[in-house]
């Protein structure tokens, strides 16, 4: 979407007083069961966790809160590790994609700091330095494109919906909601305006926070009932701000489940992906990849990831697939020939012809129907009575029940995943077998001569260009 | 010094520096050399001598790679062209056969199963991705040398696992044009000890610093007065130099214009210029709006080039087929070739983005500013590669359309340096650096024509 577009689709939103969808699908999955929601407290600027609210959204959640933060004993995360692991082996157990819930980004930038934090540290118990890589896990596969495992409340709101406020006011999830579940008889953007004066990022309020670290320093100084009764209070008040933070995830699931949009058809493969990676990685502790043959194989996986994410989006999503086609992505063409000497066999050729004036084709791009029953590579482009043709020669589909007709109509789309690991893998084994000093030591270096030097070899080369 | 002494000197320096590669490749024992070409370099003709020479004189079984399909044809085409005698083999894709005219050539045997190659001298072309999924059947020293033309758009992740398969590399590249495209999510590992998505020559010579990296001294297709301006600018580790003499490369017209500012900007090329730009007055345009107006001049350059029968002097006159429009953005490419039908200039006239123009050549070049229009700059727009690409595809003159301001959202411009991990390369602040070095110059000679 262009800007002038939001602009007019926000000015809209604002009209209308309320969140506008911009996708015809959801891009998530419908919601596992169970659920893990995780609403952590975190000190300010110090990244470090004081409280989590967590457990499944659809039942009262459990909350740890950790009057001294700072201190090296983390006994008191071992509830969350415990509920973390629980719910980590009773969806392996049942072969099912995990769902984690997360506030806002800060939410799971916490999270994946506890997983730096714990996953090798040897002060810490085996159940934390589990509940480290866990995380760990949590924080890796939200960083694939269309992973499903992992759902940020905030941002999966806002690749569904504008609102009818600047953007920036959007990264508070407090603001947002006001737009998308409204108060009624309210202004969304006074309800906006009012819920941002309220941290929506995982910090508890300022005065309450500046209670909590006077507090603390009672309980660090003092001993018998001062100090217990300052660790009461903190405890109290840690509580309650990890149990807002809850509150307001839960009201975001709500709200985004309302929005009421149908299951995008293309995100079985992308279930399919993100529960084999997460569950893979949830269950073991896999160090971070290091070595050249790991890391390009990491490389290669968010490839494929992004080229399934985007497939999908826009086979499944009629506004996406708008987009794509104003990009020049997706066309939408006729087909006006049909070349197969012998049916069902290659060689198959099919002429298109579009009169979208954004093309991003040229000779060699892949197309697919959007169906997905053909695909084809573009053979050659070119103009005729003001429209654009294209000569493809399928590569899939050629038998006669899926060869497209003359004057069948459909959207091309150049997204056209192919998965490749398996090969891809044997490629990686091999190369981590010979283990080319030119990729794995570093400061290679070769001297002297093997041939003879004596040898004009550029005139050598001039008289074999003349063919001599 | 006189232009043709000059000339003279860059030929002689870069016969020396092609011999230097041979020696360097062929008769001493580094595992890989890196050799950095500025565009219009001879690259491909350099791999040609090299893979020839290897094959041919010293018996050596040869393998060629490139990233893309067309590149790893076009290297067939021109080897079997200077060297017929050459025995070739084509790997390709099964599902890929090659181009028709490859197939008929009874020299070239086309193969897409790597156990079916052949051993012995010769050569065997293919791109990077069909070699790397042959791994697995292929022995590790299977070539004597490997060869890796334009080796800066391969991520380091594609050449990698190739490796091994030979003794010795030869990577050829520009390091100038554009940075190879890896999707996903990649920030995070842009400090990983291995960065298997950067430029394949750029990862191999960080690890391998004491590798010999040899420059191309010499373009043959720019024109002196282009390489005085975006050598500086794109390409400051890399000196190089015109090899073609003025007089080769002048620009006239049969007709003369009617003097307005794009006969102005049209008529300094003819005096000897050959980067201008042509500006409309600044408009702020929203983000991947299409500038009607700056298409509209875009295809009025190309027809009045056309009207005026441009003349490449001693040459030929001008054609659709000479002139090409590069512009970073699909849509507007679309805009700017509806716009030339209108004005009667047809399909020859190539337009298209900088990613598909690399490899690419026209006499004459119109190019839309990447920064035209924009208020706020981003790493997209600012990128040195695009520009890079954009600046460097012509032999005779290239017109920068676009809009005025360009100057003032380069002040303006915000450098963020925050969200970059330590230790890992700053390509927008290279950008940034390098745009605004360009516009600097162009202005300060007076080249920015102001409609």
């Amino acid at each position: 979407m262009n800007a002038t577009t939001e602009t007019l689709g926000r000015v809209l939103a604002r009209h209308q007083g309320r969140a506008l969808p911009i996708r015809s699908t959801f891009a998530l999955s419908e919601d596992p069961s169970p659920v893990f929601a995780i609403a952590p407290i975190k000190m300010v600027a110090e990244e470090i966790v004081q409280a989590i609210a967590f457990g499944d959204p659809d039942g009262p959640p459990q909350v740890v809160t950790r009057w001294n933060p700072l201190s090296r004993d983390a006994g008191d995360l071992e509830i969350f590790a415990a509920a973390l692991n629980d719910y980590v082996e009773a969806v392996a157990r049942g072969d099912q994609l995990p769902r984690f819930w997360l506030p806002h980004r800060s939410a799971l930038t916490v999270v994946e700091l506890l997983g730096h934090r714990y996953r090798t540290n040897q002060m810490a118990s085996d159940s934390l330095r589990r509940m480290g890589w866990q995380c760990r896990a949590i924080a890796e596969e939200a960083t694939y494109g269309g992973q499903q495992a992992v759902a940020i409340a905030g941002e999966i709101l806002r690749a569904h919906v504008l609102t009818g406020q600047a953007p920036i006011k959007d990264g508070h999830l407090g603001a947002l909601l006001a737009w998308v579940a409204p108060v009624a008889g309210r202004d969304p953007a006074e309800v906006a305006d009012e819920q941002a004066l309220v941290p929506a990022s995982g910090v508890l309020e300022r005065s309450i926070d500046d209670r909590v670290e006077g507090l603390r320093r009672e309980a660090k100084r003092g001993r018998g009932p001062v100090a217990a009764r300052a660790r009461a209070e903190i405890e109290t008040r840690l509580t309650q701000g990890a149990l807002n933070e809850w509150e307001l995830l839960l009201e975001a699931r709500r709200a985004f489940w309302s929005l009421g949009l149908p299951e995008g058809p293309g995100l079985g493969p992308l279930v399919a992906e993100s529960k084999r990676r997460s569950l893979y990685r949830l269950q073991q502790d896999l160090n971070p990849p290091s070595r050249p043959h790991s890391l390009a194989r990491l490389v290669d996986d968010h490839e494929y990831a992004a080229d399934l994410a985007e497939d999908a989006d826009v086979r499944g999503d009629l506004h996406v697939r708008e987009l794509a086609r104003r990009k020049g992505r997706a066309l939408l063409a006729e087909v006006v020939r049909v070349e197969q000497p012998r049916s069902s066999r290659r060689p198959c050729y099919v002429t298109l012809r579009t009169t979208q004036e954004v093309l991003r084709v040229r000779q060699g791009t892949a197309l697919r129907d959007i169906g997905g029953r053909v695909e084809g590579r573009v053979e050659d482009v070119w103009e005729a009575r003001g429209a654009t043709l294209l000569r493809l020669e399928l590569t899939r589909g050629v038998q006669r029940s899926r060869v497209p007709v003359v004057g069948d109509v459909t959207d091309w789309v150049d997204t056209a995943p192919h998965d490749l690991r398996r090969r891809r893998r044997e490629v990686h084994d091999a190369m981590q077998a010979a283990a080319s000093p030119l990729v794995y030591d570093q400061g290679v270096v070769g001297v002297g001569t093997s041939g003879s030097p004596s040898v004009d070899l550029l005139a050598v080369a001039e008289r074999l260009r003349r063919g001599a | 010094m006189s232009q043709t002494v000059t000339t003279v000197s860059v030929v002689a320096r870069d016969r020396d520096v092609r011999r230097r590669v041979l020696e360097t490749v062929l008769q001493e024992t580094h595992p890989a050399v890196v050799v950095d070409s500025p565009p219009g370099a001879g690259k491909t003709h350099l791999v040609e001598t090299v893979v020839a020479t290897a094959a041919h004189h010293l018996r050596m079984h040869v393998g060629v790679i490139a990233p893309r399909v067309e590149q790893v044809h076009d290297l067939v085409r021109r080897l079997r062209q200077g060297h017929p005698f050459l025995p070739v083999q084509l790997l390709h894709a099964r599902g890929r056969l090659p181009d028709p005219d490859i197939l008929a050539d009874p020299g070239v045997v086309s193969v897409d199963r790597p156990a079916n190659l052949r051993r012995g001298p010769g050569v065997v072309v293919t791109t990077a991705a069909k070699l790397a999924f042959s791994v697995p059947d292929l022995q590790a020293g299977q070539f004597d040398l490997l060869v890796c033309d334009e080796s800066y758009q391969l991520p380091w992740k594609d050449l990698a696992p190739v490796l091994h398969l030979a003794h010795r590399h030869l990577l050829v590249g520009d390091p100038g044009q554009l940075r190879p495209i890896v999707r996903g999510d990649l920030a995070r590992y842009e400090a990983a000890r291995h960065k298997m998505h950067w430029a394949a020559p750029r990862e191999l010579l960080r690890q391998n610093p004491n590798l010999p990296r040899l420059q191309l001294p010499a373009t043959w297709r720019l024109p002196q007065d282009t390489v005085e301006l975006v050598q500086p600018s794109f390409y400051p580790d890399l000196s190089f130099a015109s090899a073609v003499a003025l007089a080769d490369r002048q620009l006239g017209f049969g007709a003369a214009g009617i003097g307005d500012p794009v006969d102005a900007a049209l008529d300094q090329l003819a005096a000897g210029a050959t980067l201008v730009g042509l500006l409309l007055p600044a408009r702020p345009l929203e983000v991947d709006e299409v500038d009607d107006e700056v298409a509209e001049l875009a295809a009025h350059v190309v027809a009045r080039l056309l009207e005026r029968a441009a003349t490449w002097v001693g040459v030929r006159q001008l054609t659709e087929r000479d002139i090409g429009y590069v512009d970073a953005h699909v849509a507007s490419n679309a805009r700017v070739r509806a716009r030339l039908r209108a004005a009667g200039v047809g399909p020859a006239t190539m337009t298209t983005t900088p990613e598909i123009w690399q490899g690419s050549q026209r006499p004459m070049m119109v190019a839309k500013h990447t920064l035209s229009g924009l208020a706020r700059l981003d790493g997209f727009a600012l990128d040195p590669g695009r520009l890079c690409v954009m600046t460097s595809r012509h032999q005779l003159g290239v017109i920068l359309v676009g809009r005025d301001g360009v100057a003032a959202a380069l002040e303006r411009h915000q450098h963020d340096t925050a969200e970059r991990p330590s230790g890992t390369e700053d390509a927008q602040w290279a950008g940034w650096r390098a745009h605004h070095r360009l516009w600097t110059a162009l202005d300060t000679m007076g080249r920015l024509i102001r409609i």
